[in-house]
């Protein structure tokens, strides 16, 4: 009975203990309650896309229970080189879950509160005003009036502070606020940080603060420059530039040894170039330097060429799906990789808990999705968008890259290909999470 | 006997009522968490301006155009705050709004038909021979503030430009041969009243 009482301890504290990610070693699916053949399909999904040249090629890594079960490469990073497991991607706003994590380690240090005017650090912000659009024709088009209450800081992490990317009017090109915040963002030289931009982003921030808001703080989730206010934020209350901040305090501990702002020189031949697709067999790169299409600007190389001086919050990180495999286990593990503790279990809650109210995350999914802090968070399972369970998080990035964690399952799901536009992907995607979530067996 | 009683009873009552409400008036422990006022000073400024050169160039002239204004102000005795905001059309709008006295723009970002309504002393020009746009102090009439800097302005510039400190500042900033030999003549066709 003694003997019994001990075995049953022992298997209690294995299962208490957060697993540890392993060093690029693939197990046998059937090890962590996956199939083997339903996971193959996800390989064959993507074949199917590189063979119809609707992308160039990609990389999808599926762990379960700290361990990783399948690490596919499909097609090419460049021309006459293939997709590696180490091949480098530009993941764009898969760098705000990192930013907001820096951001929530200086909370748990008590260097900040949620609740704190975004203005005590960054007077800029305060006193903003709420830009309000006056029936088509009036001039000027738009009124200001008085912010109800300061921007906070849970503001910035729940995108509700009202900064929506330049950008914003491409994709609701109706929208006459996203227009005319649009045309001031231009006028201002507010950068998405998407190309190369001359300057620092404490200078683009301070202007931004200047300009109106799209909405009272609070009131309505707008996905966009938010990301770059915090990253200046870190900035300000660290004392360091943003990307020594996360490379000493994330990157370094969590041993991202891939992960960069800049990527430095001996490692760019590592990188995949952005390619350009329809979707219907024409494929094509994009050349180095900005390109514009309409409201959106674009550049494959701000992050190895150009001023190099801008550290963009938003959008700046280069990664490997490895590396990012290991952040994402560490939200898993409720904060927490190899022995090394980078929060607390209470604030990876926190992240991950809906922090929007009644509001909705509609950027990127549906009406059945909410936000935490950084991350996009499933509901229910009632709405169209469905990734497998409710508690899953996750996001995506501009140039088509995706993660998404399902606690309940302890299942981790990352997609990476370097492929615009954005919007192509969606369905790829959705069937690839569907097929993630299928490979379940156990 | 019954009465003095009831009467001091009244009395001792009325006295605890006053103390407490001498207490209540005090209580700033119970004052609402979320307080009425935003964080930080409201931002109140006489003069808006804008970044009026293009990117590329912006550093040099917009520091230029700067130092025109402080120093025409500074030679005309005041001492406004003048307000750099990242938008022109922020700036237009904080002028017709009322939120500032006067702009510091192009003529254009005073519609022709309420030009009227203001006053405008031009103190640069930008733009090719051919094509030159009038850089301006624009002032609402109506607004004795503004009325007051305008003038100064106006004195101080006319100061600067016969001390030869004009020419100084924009050869500074933007390099010799941007203006011609005699500023006044430049830009008195933008200056109705100018002798």
């Amino acid at each position: 009975m003694k003997i019994l009482g001990w075995m049953f301890g022992l298997w209690f504290a294995l299962q208490a203990m957060p697993v540890a990610a392993d060093e690029f070693q693939t197990v046998r699916p059937e090890t962590v309650g996956l199939s083997s053949v339903r996971l193959d399909r996800l390989g064959d999904l993507l074949d199917a896309q590189v063979e119809q040249k609707k992308m160039a090629g990609a990389v999808v890594l599926v762990a379960r229970h700290g361990k990783i079960a399948y690490f596919k490469t499909v097609g090419v990073a460049d021309t006459g080189k293939p997709m590696r497991q180490d091949t480098l991607f530009r993941v764009c706003s898969m760098t705000k879950p990192v930013v907001t994590l820096a951001v929530l380690q200086l909370y748990e240090q008590g260097k900040l509160l949620l609740s704190d005017p975004v203005a005590k650090y960054i007077p800029e912000f305060s006193h903003p005003k709420v830009i309000e659009m006056l029936p088509e024709g009036a001039d000027p088009a738009f009124r200001l009036v008085p912010a109800k209450r300061d921007i906070t800081i849970k503001d910035l992490l729940t995108h509700t502070a009202g900064m929506p990317y330049s950008f914003a009017s491409e994709w609701y090109p109706k929208d006459r606020l996203l227009r005319q915040m649009h045309d001031l963002y231009e006028e201002a030289g507010i950068s998405s940080g998407m190309y190369e931009t001359e300057g620092t982003i404490g200078d683009m921030v301070k202007r931004l603060a200047r300009l109106p808001i799209a909405s009272q703080p609070g009131e309505a989730f707008i996905y966009g420059m938010a990301a770059d206010v915090s990253g200046y934020l870190v900035e300000v209350v660290s004392g360091q530039k943003l990307d020594d901040y996360i490379a000493e305090h994330i990157f370094k501990p969590l041993k991202m040894n891939d992960s960069y702002f800049f990527v430095p020189p001996e490692k760019q031949d590592r990188m995949s170039v952005v390619w350009k697709s329809d979707w219907q067999g024409s494929l094509e790169k994009v050349a180095p330097g900005p390109h514009r299409e309409g409201d959106y600007v674009y550049s494959p190389t701000f992050q190895t060429a150009g001023p190099k001086t801008f550290l963009s919050g938003g959008v700046g990180m280069v990664t490997t799906p490895y590396d990012y495999f290991r952040f994402a286990q560490m939200l898993l593990n409720k904060g927490e990789l190899d022995g090394v503790r980078l929060v607390s279990r209470k604030t990876v809650e926190l992240m991950t808990t809906n922090q929007i109210g009644k509001l909705y995350e509609t950027t990127l999914h549906d009406e059945g999705w909410k936000f935490g802090l950084g991350l996009g968070i499933q509901a229910d399972r009632e709405h169209n968008v469905d990734a497998g369970d409710v508690g899953t998080f996750e996001w995506a990035g501009l140039y088509s890259t995706r993660f998404s964690v399902d606690p309940k399952e302890e299942k981790i799901t990352i997609f990476m290909s370097q492929t615009h536009p954005f919007n192509h992907h969606f369905e790829l995607w959705d069937k690839l999470l569907v097929l993630s979530t299928s490979s379940i067996s156990d | 006997m019954e009465n003095s009683k009831t009467s001091f009873h009244t009395l001792l009552a009325g006295l605890l009522a006053g103390v407490l409400l001498c207490c209540a008036t005090g209580a700033h422990a119970t004052a609402p968490r979320i307080a009425p006022q935003l964080f930080g000073e409201e931002r109140k400024s006489d003069v808006v301006a804008y970044q009026l050169f293009s990117m590329a160039s912006a550093k040099a002239g917009d520091e230029m155009i700067a130092e025109l204004v402080r120093s025409a102000f500074s030679a005309g005795g005041e001492n406004p705050v003048v307000d750099m905001l990242p938008s022109r059309q922020l700036a237009r709008y904080a002028l017709f709004n009322g939120d500032a006295a006067a702009l510091v723009g192009l003529l254009s970002d005073v519609h022709e038909k309420e030009r009227k309504q203001y006053r405008v002393v031009t103190f640069y020009l930008v733009g090719s021979d051919d094509r030159q746009e009038p850089v301006v102090l624009a002032c609402r009439k109506q607004n004795s503030r503004a009325d007051n800097l305008c003038k100064a302005f106006e004195q101080g510039l006319r100061q600067l430009i016969k001390k030869g400190q004009y020419r100084q500042i924009v050869d500074k900033q933007m390099g010799t041969g941007k203006v011609p030999a005699d500023i006044l003549e430049w830009l008195k066709p933008h200056n109705p009243g100018w002798k």
